[in-house]
């Protein structure tokens, strides 16, 4: 969906058309041709040689401390693009980065990303499966070789292209790229974006997911990107993906036609199959300290999700860091509601404590402090939490 | 596209790759002895030869197209790996030692982990010694002109689970080609990937497994250079790694 | 933007420079020396003071191995409705708003704050803060946390964060190294530094 740096390698990354001629086991509705499952690019070739950079990275990949592990949520994931690309499976190997910005992207070696920032995004399977078909159809279509080839004999674009070249290898994993200017280069065409757009539906579809869930994904970022000023994410991602209104009434219009009504959303499944690793991207979103995006993304969420005390415990953190006005009154009573939904980790009543000093309500700090030390007997920070409450 | 290479790096903290890169390829060089040493040969205890683990060589090799650029040359770089691990052996032999490959599995899970962190700190260690040590008006007034970098006494697990005394590391990056292009050949040397003009930039260390002080560094830089062939690849090697093994 | 060539190499080699942490480096003398006029210090060792940096704010910086192995920063003095410090990073359409220091924050807070300082300038998800414990500083009332951090180049530094704010400001010092030996080498020089530490000039001020 979007382009990360390793997609900037593999937009230079050079890979031959298919591999086995006149034989195309894969296609999209549109007759287009899919990569053979399977294939490896032929020795000698300069896409060998941009296989065995990604090879490279990716065992670097495999080592960082940015990917999360979790072997059940791995499977999950597996499970879903195994689910989407069936011949494919065997091909493509993902991995989960923490990275608190909504991004997912394939190499041509196989090797896929998402971004935790993403997971955090979607309310449900059907949701990431859209994207994940989205990515998919970029890598089946090979659209990487198409882009470095159309590129590479520009001599105004040489230059550059070792750096791109060498940002597939730089800024350590699931680092965000910056700029604008860099990400258009590199960006997949509108014509290529449209075509995953189609590919991704078609394999949702076929894999019984609800279709109309990808232009929803677009919709959230459109809103999200409205709801605060214009961020790093944001401003890659639409650099990347130019008018996004226009693509988002496509893909709603396309599967509007292809919607049935019946297919599968999975919203339960996938929050439980996130549950161990939520909290921990819910901290890294809150770390951003971009309270308007945040509290959006927060309210979606418990829109879907209304019992959520994980939720409700961040919309209160929200308020709580933003600290403005009226900012206390909106904390506790989130923090009210997520005591009650229960879920909510320990800390929110250290939390508690916090806005209740803050408000002057001593007894009610009191407590909150004692439920506190109560739930987390070994927290390192009671002592100065006392003296707190002793001032 | 330079700036954005560069943006995407966490600035301060990603300074070990920028580092090593603007090390490598800045040729602001001139008087500055390219060997450095803390101590000037090895370790030797009668009636045992000295073990070195080769550290996975970190080795790209890239040829510029027309349009000046780099494709990584995957089945060039395979070679030369392999070629520059022919020439250490034949290194090894002449100067009496043995060599040892780096096997990351060995060990517990933390000694598996605490290995590769040595790693990745002994790039960050590298691009500081390539920094401070080598680029003129940048050394660090309180060393003293001193050189004493080191991993520190982590190296231990290392030690224990290839039955070591030192670790050999080397970095190079090499291109083939004949057009030169500063600029883009610092932001590439400072990617990893390919530099551009033709070049080859690397550096060797020797780390002394029972402190983990680096005790032999070199740095190279040079216009010629080949690591494509098993005899170009040999003196490549020679002169990356001198007389560290002594 | 421009893609010329040649502004692109001068504003790499600006880059570089900047982002090497740039040529000066002035040495710091083991003996009882001021900072930023209001933190009084008795180093114990010789130590190096970056003279260009890109932190911006009311910080200085002193390293002893260079910046990527081991940093000391001091805080001299952060007013209200300051971030702790914010970097110039090269061609970052930074746009965004870095949250800020309050005067009426507690430490915990705080904690928090340099958690979120150093994950956006550091562009990581893998900052925390832990053992937050009051402690006397500088003649007076002070908190204390350990700090622990992997950056993109994949390597884990422990730190330690010492503060305490008077006069609505923030006074502190946050020495940072990588945990494999750099961190711990030097973590008692700088205990030294800060049982030595005294607030003076504007800062005593009552």
């Amino acid at each position: 969906m979007s382009l990360t740096r390793r997609d900037f390698g593999c937009a230079v990354c050079g890979l031959a058309t298919l591999a086995y001629a006149g034989r195309l086991p894969g296609q999209s509705e549109t007759g287009a041709g899919f990569v053979a499952p399977g294939y490896r690019p032929a020795a000698g070739t300069d896409e060998r040689g941009i296989w065995g950079l990604m090879d490279r990275e990716e065992s670097s990949l495999k080592t960082s401390r940015f990917v999360v592990r979790d072997a059940e949520l791995n499977d999950y994931v597996h499970g879903i693009v195994c689910r989407l690309g069936k011949d494919y499976c065997p091909d493509i190997r993902g991995y989960i980065v923490r990275t608190p910005y909504f991004n997912a992207s394939m190499s041509p070696n196989g090797m896929m990303q998402v971004w935790t920032g993403l997971l955090l995004r979607c309310v449900d399977e059907a949701q990431l499966a859209a994207i994940l078909g989205h990515e998919m159809g970029h890598f089946l279509r090979q659209h990487s070789i198409q882009r470095y080839r159309d590129a590479r004999d520009k001599a105004s674009f040489a230059t550059f292209l070792g750096m791109g070249l060498a940002v597939a290898g730089a800024g350590g994993v699931g680092a965000l790229v910056d700029l604008a200017l860099v990400a258009t280069m590199f960006a997949y065409s509108r014509d290529q974006e449209r075509e995953a757009d189609q590919v991704g539906l078609e394999l949702m579809t076929k894999a019984g997911y609800a279709p109309m869930a990808a232009p929803e994904v677009w919709e959230q970022l459109l809103a999200e990107s409205k709801a605060g000023t214009a961020t790093r994410s944001s401003g890659f991602l639409f650099a990347t993906h130019p008018d996004p209104e226009e693509r988002q009434s496509t893909l709603r219009q396309t599967a509007a036609k292809l919607d049935t009504g019946k297919a599968e959303r999975a919203h339960d499944r996938y929050l439980q199959k996130l549950r161990l690793v939520r909290q921990r991207i819910v901290a890294d979103e809150l770390a951003l300290r971009q309270y308007g995006r945040s509290e959006l993304v927060f309210d979606r969420l418990l829109a879907q999700s209304p019992d959520d005390g994980l939720l409700w415990f961040a919309k209160g953190e929200v308020c709580r860091l933003r600290d403005g006005e009226d900012d206390v009154a909106r904390a506790r009573a989130a923090y009210d509601k997520a005591v009650a939904a229960g879920g909510a980790p320990p800390e929110i009543h250290r939390s508690i404590m916090m806005i209740e000093m803050k408000a002057g309500a001593r007894d009610r700090a009191q407590s909150a402090f004692d439920t506190y030390v109560k739930l987390k007997p070994d927290a390192s920070d009671a002592e100065i939490l006392r003296t707190l409450l002793g001032q | 596209m330079t700036l954005n290479g560069l943006s995407t790096m966490g600035g301060w903290r990603d300074r070990g790759r920028i580092l090593l890169a603007v090390g490598l390829a800045v040729l602001l060089t001139g008087c500055v002895a390219t060997v450095q040493r803390q101590a000037t040969e090895l370790r030797r205890e009668p009636g045992k030869t000295p073990t070195i683990v080769v550290m996975p060589l970190d080795v790209e090799l890239s040829q510029l197209t027309a349009g000046g650029v780099p494709e990584p040359q995957s089945e060039w770089t395979e070679a030369a790996l392999k070629h520059m691990r022919d020439a250490l052996e034949i290194e090894a032999r002449s100067y009496k030692v043995k060599l040892a490959d780096f096997h990351a599995e060995r060990g517990s899970a933390e000694d598996r982990q605490t290995s590769l962190d040595l790693v990745k700190l002994h790039r960050a260690v590298g691009g500081a010694v390539l920094i401070h040590q080598y680029l003129q008006g940048f050394g660090l007034p309180s060393k003293d002109g001193k050189f004493d970098w080191s991993l520190g006494p982590s190296v231990a697990t290392i030690s224990r689970s290839h039955e070591a005394d030192y670790a050999l590391f080397l970095f190079v990056r090499d291109s083939y080609a004949t057009a030169g292009r500063v600029a883009v050949m610092v932001v590439a040397a400072l990617m990893g990937v390919g530099v551009q003009g033709g070049s080859q930039v690397g550096f060797a260390s020797v780390v002394d497994l029972k402190t983990g002080d680096i005790v032999w560094f070199n740095r190279l830089v040079r216009p010629q250079g080949d690591l494509r062939t098993p005899e170009a690849a040999a003196e490549t090697v020679k002169a990356l790694i001198s007389d560290s093994l002594k | 933007m421009n893609l010329d060539t040649k502004s692109a190499c001068v504003t790499l080699l600006l880059a570089i420079l900047l982002l090497s942490g740039c040529a000066p480096f002035a040495l710091v003398n083991p003996e009882r020396q001021t900072v930023g006029d209001v933190i009084s210090v008795q180093p114990g060792m010789k130590w190096n003071k970056i003279t260009q940096h890109n932190y911006q704010g009311n910080v200085e910086v002193w390293t002893l191995d260079g910046a990527v192995l081991n940093t000391l920063l001091f805080f001299t003095g952060v007013p209200d409705g300051e971030p702790l410090f914010t970097r110039r990073v090269m061609g970052s359409s930074q746009e965004e708003k870095p949250p800020v220091f309050k005067a009426s924050m507690n430490p915990v807070e705080i904690q928090e704050l340099l958690e979120a300082t150093i994950a956006r300038h550091f562009q990581t998800t893998l900052a925390e803060g832990r053992n937050l414990k009051p402690v006397p500083i500088a003649d007076g009332k002070g908190f204390r946390f350990e700090t622990r951090m992997v950056g993109r180049d994949e390597v884990e530094r422990s730190g330690v964060f010492v503060g305490t704010i008077r006069n609505k400001k923030l006074y502190g010092a946050w020495f940072q190294g990588a945990k494999l030996h750099y961190f711990d080498r030097y973590l008692p020089e700088f205990e030294g530094i800060v049982s030595s530490a005294r607030l003076v000039g504007a800062a005593a001020a009552k």
